[in-house]
């Protein structure tokens, strides 16, 4: 079977995206996500000085991962989410006949209305990550159960020590924010 | 287990997923984000992840007192 071409089998969604990228409504798109983002950053220097372990906090941080959470759903429903991500895998698994081989949907389905379902990815590989979480969990259980902290750090006590100053913490909640909403796209 | 064994674990499970990320793109395999999207896929597993994010960002950003 001839391996399939972004080009001989254009999907719709891909092309018109890097298409429109560049045209005036791109422009527009992007004028509206670099807005998006100050925006975002704006709110999380204002979130992250509010007083720790209070109502206030909790309700604008909650809220806005919450608020980041319907924006990737809406995406996904309206065909930006599911669709790219398909194709992305299409393209990389065109007819391959390995570990990565396809288990259930078809090498024709179709992309970019949101529809198409993602093929589920080779058993081994899904194995190898899913042995690397249970690792860093593992390791991550394995530093908490032990004290003192500063011996045995975890995860939260390092992102802490990271997220130390004002700017930085500000910096990872446009991060959280930005993934909440790709989380939830997917 | 003292504090430098604890973050060498750390840096090699960070290169170990590097490696196999790297590995997969090569090979055409499933990368860490087909296995998510793949796993998306199934509903209470995604709301779990949800729930989870969420979760993470409330004790990230409000129960520590930095200031």
């Amino acid at each position: 079977m001839e391996p399939m071409e972004a080009d001989d089998h254009a999907d719709p969604t891909a092309v018109a995206r890097q298409a429109t990228w560049s045209r005036p409504e791109g422009r527009r798109r992007r004028v509206l996500v670099v807005t998006a983002v100050l925006l975002a950053a704006a709110y999380g220097w204002w979130a992250v000085g509010l007083a720790p372990f209070s109502g206030a906090a909790t309700v604008v941080v909650v809220g806005a991962g919450a608020g980041a959470v319907g924006i990737g759903v809406s995406a996904r429903r309206t065909g930006r989410g599911a669709g790219a991500h398909a194709a992305r895998f299409e393209q990389r698994h065109d007819g391959g006949d390995d570990e990565g081989r396809r288990v259930g949907g078809s090498e024709e389905s179709p992309v970019g209305a949101g529809t198409a379902p993602t093929p589920a990815p080779g058993t081994a590989g899904a194995r190898r990550w899913a042995g690397w979480v249970a690792a860093v969990a593992l390791w991550q259980l394995a530093a908490y159960l032990q004290h003192p902290r500063d011996d045995h750090p975890t995860l939260s006590s390092l992102a802490n020590s990271l997220l130390d100053s004002h700017s930085a913490r500000a910096a990872a909640f446009v991060l959280w924010v930005l993934a909440a909403v790709e989380l939830a796209r997917r | 287990m003292t504090r430098g064994v604890t973050l060498l674990g750390y840096v090699v499970l960070v290169a170990l997923a590097v490696v196999i990320e790297v590995a997969a793109r090569r090979r055409g395999t499933a990368t860490f984000g087909d296995v998510l999207g793949s796993a998306l896929r199934w509903r209470p597993f995604r709301l779990v992840l949800v729930a989870a994010w969420l979760w993470l960002g409330w004790h990230l950003f409000v129960r520590v007192d930095w200031q």
